[in-house]
């Protein structure tokens, strides 16, 4: 592991990003405005799911807004991976160590996971509540769980510069 | 009383070093001020598409705004609040006289400026157009400057840490 985490920050493009005055702060950019994007279209349909937010609106059913608006966070999540890989390569073996980084990545896949399979069962179930403003317990639950692990995904993040 | 000397008061305050020398309440702070900014640029971002014609296209315009206004103001207001709570733990030492900085503040200004300008005078005769796929010239061009003005407020926020 040791090998591969130095091979990767010695690799031409992680000496860019690390020497590259620029480059570091501008990958964080994209990264975080990226997740804006991410995190907004999960928050919403959480929100949804939970009844807080866009209640029944005639063109706004939950499953509809799922289809329109999912695309958008996993092109986000796409762009995240690329510079979060990116930001990752220019000091591999610290980040590799650093607790608060393995929480993060952690809990994205959790989320991730989570988004793809118990979101993709769920939503196709509530054809009944679709239209509905207060949604079972079930749905929020689902919802609230999702969006705390989000919430978690910016808190570890945050922490990585300080443990 | 000079800039550099309120700057100096508020940091070297017992307030401002409480925070500072935290190792959990700046990431902490930082978290939430994250979040916030998650939500604000999120609803913001949310709205300029609509007035860009690019999604959302058949809910009319003043109901996008009703839903999206009172979680673009609450985030703001955290934003502000934590934003304060980090700028006095370093008022002095990294952000005064940083120009990222205070770059962010002004394309904050902006930002609040368009936004006004938009509400008084296009947004008054949204009655005519609130339920067109394609809204008028001038809000179009302040959605667009609302985008960037916000990306550069991004922008700048994570170039502060480098300058």
């Amino acid at each position: 592991m040791d090998d591969l985490l130095q091979w990767l920050y010695d690799l031409p493009v992680s000496q860019t990003v690390r020497e590259l005055l620029w480059v570091f702060p501008t990958l964080e950019w994209i990264h975080i405005y990226s997740m804006v994007f991410l995190i907004t279209v999960f928050a919403a349909l959480d929100l949804r799911l939970m009844g807080f937010a866009m209640e029944p609106h005639p063109r706004q059913p939950l499953s509809q807004l799922a289809k329109k608006i999912l695309r958008l966070a996993w092109i986000s999540l796409g762009v995240n991976a690329v510079t979060g890989t990116l930001l990752f390569m220019s000091s591999a073996p610290d980040y590799y160590v650093n607790s608060a980084f393995r929480i993060k990545i952690l809990l994205i896949a959790v989320g991730v996971a989570y988004h793809w399979a118990v979101i993709g069962v769920v939503l196709p179930m509530v054809d009944r509540e679709d239209n509905a403003a207060a949604m079972p317990i079930g749905n929020k639950l689902v919802g609230g769980f999702s969006l705390a692990i989000w919430v978690g995904v910016i808190a570890a993040s945050r922490w990585i510069a300080f443990v | 009383m000079e800039l550099s000397d309120f700057c100096n008061a508020v940091q070297f305050s017992s307030f401002g070093q409480a925070i500072d020398g935290s190792a959990f309440w700046w990431p902490f702070i930082e978290t939430i001020h994250l979040i916030a900014l998650v939500l604000l640029v999120g609803s913001i971002s949310a709205f300029d598409v609509r007035l860009l014609g690019l999604a959302m296209r058949r809910v009319p315009v003043s109901q996008l705004a009703e839903r999206l206004l009172p979680c673009t103001w609450y985030a703001f207001a955290v934003s502000i609040l934590t934003g304060s709570l980090l700028f006095i733990s370093e008022a002095q030492t990294k952000y005064c006289f940083n120009p990222a900085f205070r770059i962010k503040l002004l394309l904050i200004l902006l930002a609040g400026i368009n936004m006004s300008v938009f509400h008084f005078t296009i947004y008054r005769s949204v009655s005519k157009w609130d339920a067109a796929p394609v809204t008028p010239l001038w809000a179009k061009l302040v959605g667009s400057a609302s985008v960037l003005l916000w990306a550069g407020v991004v922008i700048a926020g994570r170039w502060i840490g480098f300058v």
